[in-house]
């Protein structure tokens, strides 16, 4: 088997707690997004876009949406002969098995993968975010600059830097110190949880990290740290594209309605966004439908009002009903006369006849969450800000 | 008892009655439905109904719908086991008919080992279950199964279909050209079963048997002679034998009952290729009514009755109303269209009146500039 120059391993086991009822039954990347995608879809066409064609997906949290969703990783066209894409669950082995302690754990317990491949160079991605990145051309720099871990870094609003691992590098992109999430950011260079090392140095780091019992095993909290520490060269690669942590309700909300102002582009030819479809026919607008700044995919059918709004596959939309400023995810049927602002709907929800979600207080800082498969009833009235799920109408 | 069948899809027929949009493809390969090509339906058909070893006969034309079929993975039909085979003509015999196309690719089917041969046109639209068709077949014995739909032949449509006369056991007691036949009749819909055996048997003896069409020499001249049995499609159902018709079969699509008829029949969904475009666009200013609007289209304009296929772009103050525009269409700003079908990547630029009527659809060709 030639070996490959990188391969790359996606971390995808994260519970996504802040996105609440969205993810108690899947895993935070196989959120929908955008309409016709799921979040990992991003992180999986970038690297079938950069050329990478072994990926090893690390799942742990609701595994199985994300699985089947996976496949055999067709959609990307990263069903190879020869690597591929391969979903890496945690498993027991004659030693017994455990769950990931923490990012830098999970590629610990997945070793094998590594040596199995024996590429020269090792991606560590995350498979929650929103960003399209070519890969190859941050490999080009690590490769060049003979680094021996290579992080993708961008600048953020310093408001926002506490919640970053922020560092600070020389003219020369050298990586002068790495804080994790630290309370006093020193700048606003914010790592994007993008990394390339070589293969040698990271198997090396992830031995001497896991007998170390105090640490957490975690990248930007020991590993990065600990190599600083220790003299390695790590640089930093500028990204200036758009790039959005969708961890939250909120933030998960301002990343849909960017695609609607145009923020970020999902239609570049040169760059495509893959992703798995069911067969449907294309959208249909009824006679009395309407349709404004809005996207919308296949299946979905509109008879009422869109305003502002992005609509997954298989969303129906009854006569009379009003949909603004809100994301509706894939197989939810509005009932006729409903009215939705500021909500963002699970999947296989059906929202009844005249049911009201939000109210005047409603805004992106009130979003009102429906968690997948609930029923709302006809005339219900869901306050701004509320959270409903399956597990509250018990 | 499914992979028991064998499919055969014909994928030049009928081409000179849909004229213009043949001109660059074969008929099997025109688009449909917004994100459809007319193959589609038949190798859904198949693919839903457990068939996994289809041969598609082309003679002309064919790059288009080789593009598109692939290696037919869309469809589920990249198998290891049988899968889709494209058969291209014989240089040295070029064919015509259905019955000189079979005689062409008679390898294809001697060199498979199912017992039945399902038979079906490359321009026909419907969601059909084969598998309930051959049950039937079996079931009756049956050398030739047609499948056939009820249809009222008024003056001057549906020329040169066979129309057949079935008894109560629905054997097919006589079968006659429609334009020979008025009123309700049970119309052929060209998609029909045989088995493989026997269908090789004609194949080989055709000389002998002075064979050169299937439905003259075979159905209409061997109702005596063969247990030729009818079994019912009741489904939507439609197939393309004028550019008017093709509009009018299209604009059907705007009809929900019947979309949902055709693309979602007991969970069987019609399968195409997928293109990866981004989701449709409306713009603030888009005012869409009664449309058909595929994937990557950016709509910005007024679109009404209409459908719009993939990556289509209409800009503001455009009106589109009544057309049908294909991939990648673009519709720059002031453009008036009515009853207007465009070719793949038509570019129709600032202010323009377009109109046809829709017994006389105003087509534009691939790549346009207009």
């Amino acid at each position: 088997m030639k070996k490959k120059k990188c391969i790359a391993m996606l971390l995808a086991g994260g519970q996504g707690t802040r996105l609440y009822s969205l993810t108690t039954k899947v895993a935070k990347p196989a959120v929908s997004f955008g309409s016709k995608y799921r979040i990992i879809d991003f992180t999986l066409s970038n690297c079938s876009n950069s050329g990478i064609t072994t990926v090893g997906v690390l799942t742990q949290y609701q595994p199985l949406i994300l699985n089947e969703y996976i496949g055999a990783g067709e959609p990307w066209d990263l069903d190879r002969a020869n690597g591929g894409v391969h979903v890496l669950p945690p498993y027991q082995a004659k030693k017994g098995g455990e769950w990931y302690k923490g990012t830098a754990n999970a590629i610990y317990q997945n070793m094998h993968f590594l040596d199995q491949y024996d590429s020269e160079h090792v991606l560590i991605l995350s498979g929650d975010h929103i960003y399209k990145m070519d890969y190859s051309d941050m490999l080009r720099e690590h490769i060049r600059s003979k680094a021996d871990c290579t992080i993708a870094v961008i600048d953020v609003p310093k408001e926002d830097a506490s919640r970053f691992g922020i560092m600070d590098y020389d003219e020369n992109k050298l990586i002068t110190s790495f804080e994790e999430k630290p309370a006093s950011p020193k700048s606003n260079h914010a790592s994007m949880g993008v990394y390339i090392f070589r293969k040698d140095v990271l198997i090396n780091e992830l031995i001497e990290d896991e007998k170390d019992e105090l640490s957490s095993n975690d990248f930007g909290k020991n590993i990065i740290p600990t190599m600083l520490k220790k003299g390695n060269m790590l640089y930093a690669y500028e990204f200036n594209g758009y790039w959005k942590d969708v961890g939250t309700v909120t933030s998960l909300w301002e990343a849909n309605m960017d695609l609607l102002e145009s923020r970020f582009d999902l239609n570049d030819p040169a760059f495509k966004i893959y992703s798995r479809n069911e067969a449907l026919p294309p959208c249909f607008v009824g006679e009395e439908g309407e349709v404004v700044n809005s996207l919308v995919t296949s299946g979905c059918e509109i008879y009422g009002t869109v305003i502002n709004s992005v609509l997954s596959e298989k969303v129906t939309v009854a006569k009379g009903a009003v949909v603004e400023n809100s994301v509706i995810m894939r197989g939810t049927i509005i009932g006729e006369n409903a009215n939705l602002s500021y909500a963002i709907v699970d999947e296989d929800v059906t929202i009844g006849d005249g049911a009201v979600i939000g109210d005047e207080m409603s805004s992106k800082h009130k979003i009102t969450l429906i968690g997948r498969d609930v029923e709302i009833e006809s005339g219900a009235e869901i306050e701004s800000g509320s959270i409903v799920d399956q597990e509250a109408d018990k | 008892m499914n992979n028991q069948a064998l499919g055969v899809i014909f994928g030049n027929i009928n081409e000179k009655q849909i004229g213009a949009l043949t001109t660059n493809r074969s008929i099997a390969s025109v688009p449909f439905g917004g994100r459809y090509r007319l193959i589609d339906f038949t190798l859904s058909n198949m693919s839903n109904s457990g068939i996994y070893n289809v041969g598609v006969i082309t003679r002309s034309n064919y790059q288009s719908l080789m593009q598109h079929v692939g290696s037919g993975k869309s469809w589920d039909l990249s198998r290891k086991i049988g899968g889709l085979r494209i058969l291209p003509p014989n240089l040295d015999k070029v064919f015509n008919t259905r019955w000189e196309a079979l005689k062409n690719s008679s390898h294809f089917i001697r060199n498979a080992d199912e017992r039945y041969v399902v038979l079906c046109d490359g321009d026909v639209v419907c969601n059909f279950d084969f598998s309930k068709a051959l049950a039937f077949h079996e079931d009756r014995a049956s050398d030739i199964t047609v499948i056939y739909r009820k249809k009222f032949l008024g003056e001057g449509n549906e020329k040169n279909k066979l129309c057949f006369t079935i008894d109560d056991d629905s054997r097919v007691v006589e079968a006659v050209k429609s334009d020979k036949a008025k009123g309700m009749q049970n119309v052929s819909t060209y998609m029909c079963i045989m088995g493989r055996e026997f269908l090789l048997g004609l194949l080989e003896n055709s000389e002998e048997k002075n064979i050169s069409s299937l439905d003259r020499d075979i159905i209409m001249r061997g109702v005596n002679e063969y247990k030729i049995y009818a079994y019912e499609h009741k489904g939507y159902f439609a197939s393309m034998d004028s550019i008017s018709n093709y509009y009018r079969h299209s604009m059907e699509m705007l009809d929900r009952n019947k979309c949902v008829m055709l693309f979602d029949n007991d969970g069987a969904n019609i399968y195409t290729k997928v293109r990866d475009s981004a989701p449709c666009r409306f713009s603030a200013s888009s005012a869409v009514k009664n449309s058909i609007i595929a994937d990557g289209c950016i709509i910005k304009g007024r679109v009404e009755n209409s459908i719009l296929f993939r990556g289509v772009k209409v800009a503001e103050d455009a009106v589109v109303k009544n057309s049908i525009l294909f991939q990648d269409t673009e519709v720059d700003d002031g453009t008036f269209l009515n009853c207007v079908i465009t070719d793949k990547n038509v570019h129709i630029l600032e202010s323009r009146m377009l109109s046809g009527h829709e017994t006389n659809p105003y087509f534009i060709s691939k790549n346009s500039i207009i």
